[in-house]
């Protein structure tokens, strides 16, 4: 009789045996929190699997997806913070930068003028903050039509962090894309959702460390 | 012969009565007045016949009346639904009808000839004017520049046709568009800003005409909501806003002031640019009830926001600050958040609904009576006739409304009649019927209105508080008295969130009517502005009120007193970074700009642009005046749908800050001219008017009275009319687009001269008389009727409201109008023919009337019959037979009963507010630092609002209010227990006659009663509130029945209509003497009032004679025309003072000591951190 699927890390667990669990269907998930583990299980599996992981999967809420892809993004990006963190202090990068664009810091009150490391945490801080907003995400089973705005808001913001690091610390970027695929993941999802206008896009698409799949935008669910 | 007996046959009675339906503002225009039929000649006189029986005059009486007034009713319901279809036609019908009929009886009057008609106005009643109007209006002549320099930035960068664009080319292109507008180099966002603003302006290159231009509008704008541009508009705003205050604090030396002014300018083109795009949203999508919600999403909310911006506007510098723009984006900001009149009457029965009422009756309810008025009733009876027993005032009034105690004296006078005790009575019948009837008519009468219930409720905790805190202290006052007043305070806001929750689900029964979603939605968003706003609400209102002053009255002193460059630097308040032309101004721009002498098409260049300046300078003082008289209604109308305390909070600091009295010297500068019949009037049918005369003919007519003048429509040159210029402006020139950068943000943000006078050229070309707003009227002027002026009626109307607002049912306050002679500024509305506008006037004379004396009575009956036409009479309403013996004291009580209430209240519920809310540095100088010498009387008052900082506020409020005489929350301080013998020798004994005598006449009591700092005496400042009990309206206290008789023999007012002159007789003069001897800022030095100027003229502003204010003497009014000399200040004491009081000169050197002793630092202050 096999044992009741425990995923989680248990206390003493082995360094080789972390998060080592099978992954299960999603349609066998029986959690609340289902499509968070399925995208977590992905990631773990191939995290250069970009296509996978950000697809909406047949009879799947696109917004719910959205969501908690979003909500990934931002776990996973403050890893980066953390190999960032030598590198970028408030004496080398003095104001967020990216490309010739300088950004004002829009996590206060009053937006303002933060060294890049500043405006990277606060971005991500705001970011967590509203994705865990009670007032905007009130259920992990359905979105609020009123709270999609935010989606793109988010998305352009966090979008900056990879710009700064690719122009300004490409090293760190490179490694940490190497092994986590994220800007690939963020980038396929912003042209997967049609968040930003390619324009705005700054940093090349071979900045992956993968091939980035093409879109085949007649499969998917236009939102006009 | 047989004698025939007939019966005496009277003609059925013409029974004079209110109409069935009183007027609204909705119904004005559709209401005609029904002609008045002449009155029978009596019959002659029969010695011999018998006296009629009363059978017939019974039988007479039933034959008469019930059809006619059935019949009346159901007519004048039709009249007001007419909405459907199918009563339509009847509605015109009738409405034709009673046209001819009135017209028929006038022409009998006047022998056959039509008489002279004074114009009637066609204007209508609406939240606000068309869309094509407001934009117009929301557009500077100066913002030309940008909006071309817009245009050729966004087709210099945007290669292909905007129009054929895919929507996914278009959305791409906004994105990267709002993206910039985070950038940190402001020359990005501001050309990005640009280029979304020509979107948001509909590409006009590429329309055709002003529709599709229109059409495109709507559709860019919805487009820019949905892409959520929303959020980066704000954000950027904030940005802007904040570069410009810093610039405003470089107190570097190394700064010039004209390099600051360029970096300002810049900021301000950009706040512009920022607030056009916010303006264009909003009047777009109003509609949409998400963008109401995402208005308070934003963090700052939106409107509170916009508020702290119109309170920063007296910090510093803001030269060429976009005002107007920033106002009009509040004013629909609010609009859309807290919703129209529509919307607030939902929210009010929603609130209705939580405190367990009924909803409102529709408007055309015909009688109302208050729990009050059957209470007194029933005491009467009961004490009259002691045998019979009413049925208590708890049967009508389930809510347990408290009933005003002390009674008043009317009243109290009725109760001291001796008993009548009727020694037959029928012990079957327990009530005569006649007791019955009227306890009938009361009960279906009976209206409770909101405010009184939940007045009621806040007064019975209050007791309940004071109650407990009582108890407390008699517990050998231990402790645990704080915990208490703590438990007691969660245990009250628990019950308020109660009530808010209630208010969310609807569900959970509130008083047994459900509110709506959205109505619970709305009232959490009026909460929340409410509390958003609360913590510096006095500075807000003070500043709104100190704009309405500068814009309508500040401009005439400057014209007559200071020299001309003062009138440059205020003629330039908004003007976004055009210089004003040296030799511009004309004093009296603003009135003449209407009668040039030159016809347009023959002026020059120059001609043109000062011609176009001046009205264009007149046009935006109209707009900021009618945003802040929207704004400041809207305010008050939201809050008394939430909580009435809330209401009267925001009234309060009205009258502190003497709105009441600006409201009527404004309506009087208007008003000042009877508005004689346009001569032209006749000749205009019904499309006549819009085609009519280009300006230049215009101008040639015979000026109109200043009245019909301000309220008729007027013809603005086509230059001035945004679609007009957009259209005229479409080809798109490539081949500059090269030099864009060339024209791009030149220092002072101006197209070169070169390509303005082009524009003029091209535009001159065209129609003079474009005007959507009379090509929009055309439709409605029928009959003949004059067009009018939106923005005018409106702001006028809005004031009126905002006074009746203020004063209603408040004795104290309708006393101050009574005394400063609202009645002849009222009466000169009463002189426009158009309901509307006068309904609000006749309210405010009808709480008047009792105070005036009979002799006004009877000179002015036409006013009185006005009343009983238009006004929803109360079952008891005795306005005219109320008698003149007013009780100041008590009029004052209830005043201070109800600020004590407000306090409370606020208190409780938004203590938190006050103290964790500690004010910022750069918030908190704003309140005090600024007390500048602009508004001497103004600033007086405001004192009491906003005194020292934040936290004291409310504190202050209980202390103004804390007056033993008054009430029983007696509560003396500790210091003034040890010193009262002190005082008593200070205060009773030795009076100090100058001094409390000139402190009430000018109502500087505040001075006294709070001084900024250092103490006098021995009482230290602090207790002096608690033991100085101060008239709130200076010299009400004096009021009495004597005074009355003796001024209010008005007969200089007598009003003939007929001659179409308004008496100009010493009437006039009174009220001028009057209200100017407060209000007039003539009292101040020319140098003082430069200096009154500077927080807007900025740098140029001269700093000098900021002593000045000390021997400032007090000077009459000087009207502008200048007809009347300077009055020796001994020759106008008889007019206007009592005649035991002293001149007033003494009031203001008095307050002036205080003043300078206690204040000048932070003044000067100010003064310094402008240079």
């Amino acid at each position: 009789m096999p044992q009741a699927q425990v995923l989680r890390n248990r206390p003493g667990i082995r360094h080789e045996d972390w998060s080592q669990w099978p992954t299960i269907p999603l349609e066998q998930m029986e959690s609340t929190f289902s499509v968070q583990q399925y995208i977590q299980n992905m990631v773990r599996h191939d995290a250069s699997d970009v296509k996978k992981i950000v697809e909406v999967p047949e009879g799947q809420d696109r917004d719910l997806w959205r969501y908690e892809l979003l909500r990934q993004v931002c776990q996973d990006l403050n890893n980066f913070v953390v190999l960032l963190e030598p590198e970028c202090t408030a004496s080398s990068c003095p104001e967020m930068k990216a490309l010739e664009w300088l950004y004002l810091c829009a996590g206060h009150p009053n937006p303002q003028q933060c060294s890049a490391l500043d405006y990277i945490i606060h971005t991500l801080d705001s970011a967590t903050a509203l994705l865990n907003s009670q007032k905007y995400f009130p259920s992990r089973v359905s979105i609020p039509p009123t709270s999609l705005k935010h989606f793109s808001n988010v998305t352009r913001r966090l979008y900056r962090i990879f710009a700064h690091a690719w122009f300004h610390h490409r090293e760190v970027f490179t490694e940490f894309e190497i092994e986590s695929h994220l800007y690939a993941r963020v980038l396929y999802m912003i042209k997967y959702f049609d968040i930003m206008p390619d324009d705005a896009l700054v940093v090349p698409a071979d900045a992956c460390m993968t091939d980035l799949p093409e879109i085949d935008r007649s499969s998917m669910v236009s939102d006009e | 012969m047989i004698v025939e007996r007939k019966p005496l046959s009277l003609p059925p009675p013409v029974v004079f009565a209110p109409r069935p339906i009183h007027t609204t503002l909705q119904n004005a225009h559709s209401v005609v007045p029904p002609p008045l039929p002449p009155t029978p000649p009596p019959p002659p006189f029969d010695p011999s016949a018998p006296l009629p029986s009363l059978n017939d005059i019974k039988q007479g009486e039933h034959a008469a009346s019930p059809a006619d007034a059935t019949e009346g009713l159901t007519e004048d319901t039709q009249l007001l639904n007419g909405t459907s279809t199918s009563t339509l036609t009847d509605t015109s019908d009738l409405k034709s009808r009673l046209l001819r009929a009135r017209e028929n009886s006038l022409r009998k009057m006047h022998g056959g000839e039509p008489p002279r008609k004074p114009p009637q106005y066609d204007f209508i009643y609406a939240d606000h004017d068309s869309i094509e109007n407001e934009i117009n209006e929301f557009y500077n002549y100066q913002d030309k520049a940008h909006i071309l320099e817009g245009k050729v930035l966004f087709h210099s960068d945007f290669a292909s046709e905007w129009a054929s664009a895919s929507a996914k080319v278009r959305r791409d292109y906004i994105s990267l568009l709002l993206e910039r507008l985070e950038l940190r180099d402001p020359e990005e966002r501001y050309t990005a800003a640009k280029k979304l603003l020509y979107i948001a302006q509909g590409v006009f290159a590429e329309t055709s005409g002003q529709e599709e231009q229109l059409r495109n509008i709507r559709e860019y704008n919805k487009l820019l909501f949905e892409l959520g541009a929303l959020e980066y508009y704000f954000g950027a705003v904030k940005v802007v806003s904040n570069t410009l205050d810093v610039i405003s604090r470089v107190t570097d030396p190394q700064v010039t002031a004209a390099e600051r002014q360029v970096a300002m300018d810049l900021a301000n083109g950009e706040t512009s640019v920022y607030l056009s795009l916010l303006c264009l949203m909003v009047e777009v999508n109003a509609k949409d009830p998400r963008l109401a919600n995402e208005l308070m999403d934003v963090n700052p909310t939106m409107a509170g926001y916009l508020f702290s911006l119109v309170a920063q506007l007296a910090e510093g510098n803001r030269k060429h600050y976009p005002v107007k723009k920033l106002l009009l984006l509040l004013w629909k900001v609010l609009l859309c958040s807290v919703g129209d009149t529509k919307r607030l009457k939902d929210l009010k029965n929603a609130s209705r609904a939580i405190e367990g009422l009924p909803r409102s009756p529709s408007d055309n309810v015909f009688l109302k009576s208050t729990p009050q008025d059957y209470h007194n009733y029933h005491l009467i009876t009961a004490t009259r006739y002691p045998t019979y027993v009413t049925p208590s005032v708890e049967s009508i009034s389930p809510a347990g409304v408290r009933l005003a105690e002390p009674l008043p004296t009317s009243i109290r006078r009725q109760l001291q009649q001796p008993p009548l005790i009727q020694p037959f009575t029928d012990a079957n019948e327990l009530l005569p019927r006649a007791f019955q009837e009227s306890v009938e008519l009361y009960r279906k009468h009976n209206y409770i209105s909101l405010s009184s219930v939940q007045i009621a409720k806040e007064k019975a905790r209050m007791e309940r508080e004071d109650l407990r805190k009582q108890r407390d202290d008699d517990d050998t006052g231990n402790p645990d008295i704080m915990d208490g007043m703590e438990d007691d305070s969660i245990s009250h806001l628990g019950s308020e969130r109660k009530r808010d929750v209630q208010a969310m689900r609807p569900g959970v029964r509130g008083g047994g009517k459900r509110a709506r979603k959205e109505d619970s939605a709305g009232l959490k968003r009026v909460e929340l502005l409410y509390r958003h706003i609360l913590p510096n609400m006095g500075t807000y209102i003070g500043m709104l009120i100190r704009l309405l002053y500068y814009v309508n009255l500040g401009n005439i002193v400057n014209s007559s007193g200071a020299p001309g460059k003062q009138e440059g630097e205020g003629t330039n308040i908004n003007g976004t970074g055009k210089d004003t032309n040296p030799s511009l101004p004309s004093p009296d721009a603003g009135k003449s700009s209407w009668t040039t002498d030159i016809p347009l098409s023959q002026m020059t260049i120059e001609q043109k642009q000062e011609y176009f300046d001046r009205v264009d300078l007149n046009r935006h003082k109209e707009v900021v005046t009618k945003a802040v008289s929207a704004i400041l209604l809207l305010l008050l109308k939201a809050a008394k749908c939430h909580h009435a305390l809330k209401f009267e909070y925001i009234a309060q600091l009205l009258v502190d800050n003497n709105c009441a009295i600006l409201i009527l010297k404004m309506l009087s500068t208007w008003l000042q001219n009877p508005p004689a019949p346009s001569p032209t009037h006749s000749d205009h049918d019904a499309s006549g008017w819009p085609d009519a005369p280009s300006s230049g003919s215009r101008a040639q007519q015979p000026p109109y009275g200043m009245a019909s003048g301000w309220l008729s429509a007027r013809d603005e040159p086509a230059e001035l009319n945004f679609f007009h210029f957009c259209q005229a402006n479409k080809e798109i020139d490539r081949a500059t687009s090269a030099d864009v950068d060339a024209m791009d943000v030149s220092s002072d943000g101006q197209l070169s001269a070169a390509s303005t006078a082009q524009n003029g050229i091209d535009s001159s070309d065209s129609t003079h008389n474009l005007s959507t707003s009379n090509s929009r009227r055309a439709s409605v002027s029928t009959d003949r009727r004059t067009p009018s002026c939106f923005r005018n009626f409106f702001t006028a109307i809005s004031l009126l409201r905002i006074l009746q607002k203020l004063t209603k049912s408040k004795t104290h306050r309708v006393l101050a109008l009574v005394q400063w002679k609202a009645s002849a500024v009222l009466k000169r509305v009463m002189k426009v023919h158009h309901v509307g506008l006068q309904l609000y006037a006749l309210k405010l004379l009808k709480s008047q009337i009792p105070f005036l004396g009979k002799k006004w009575r009877s000179s002015n009956m036409k006013v009185i019959t006005a009343i009983y036409m238009h006004l929803r009479p109360y079952l008891k309403d005795d306005f005219l037979s109320g008698d003149v013996d007013v009780d100041v004291d008590e009029a004052l009580a209830q005043e201070q009963g109800l600020r004590l209430l407000i306090s409370s209240y606020h208190e409780n519920r938004y203590g938190g507010l006050f103290s964790s809310s500690a004010p910022t540095p750069g918030d908190g100088e704003d309140s005090d630092s600024h007390v500048d010498e602009l508004d001497l009387i103004l600033s007086l008052s405001r004192r009491v609002s906003y005194d020292d900082g934040d936290t004291s506020h409310v504190r202050f409020i209980t202390s103004g209010v804390r007056n033993p005489a008054y009430h029983d929350h007696l509560d003396l301080d500790v210091n003034f227990m040890e010193n009262y013998e002190e005082w008593l020798r200070h205060e009773v004994y030795e009076p100090d006659s100058t001094g409390s005598n000139a402190l009430w006449n000018t109502g500087i009591d505040v001075f006294r009663s709070s001084p900024p700092n250092g103490a006098n005496g021995d009482v230290s400042p602090a207790d002096l509130p608690s033991i100085r009990p101060r008239s709130l309206f200076s010299a009400t206290q004096r009021f009495s029945k004597e005074m009355l008789s003796d001024y209010y023999d008005d007969t200089e007012w007598t009003w003939d209509e007929d001659d179409g002159v308004l008496g100009i007789g010493t009437g006039v003069s009174m009220w001028d003497d009057h209200a100017d001897g407060l209000l007039s800022p003539e009292n101040f030095e020319d140098g003082e009032m430069a200096n009154g100027w500077k927080w807007h003229t900025g740098v140029n502003g001269s700093t000098e004679g900021s002593e000045a204010s000390s021997d400032s003497g007090i000077g009459s009014w000087e009207e502008e025309d200048g007809e009347r000399n300077r009055k020796q200040p001994g020759a106008q004491e008889d007019n206007y003072y009592w005649p035991d009081e002293l001149p007033v000169q003494d009031a203001y050197v008095d307050a002036f000591d205080h003043t300078n002793s206690d204040s000048a630092p932070e003044d000067t202050m100010d003064v310094d951190g402008l240079t």
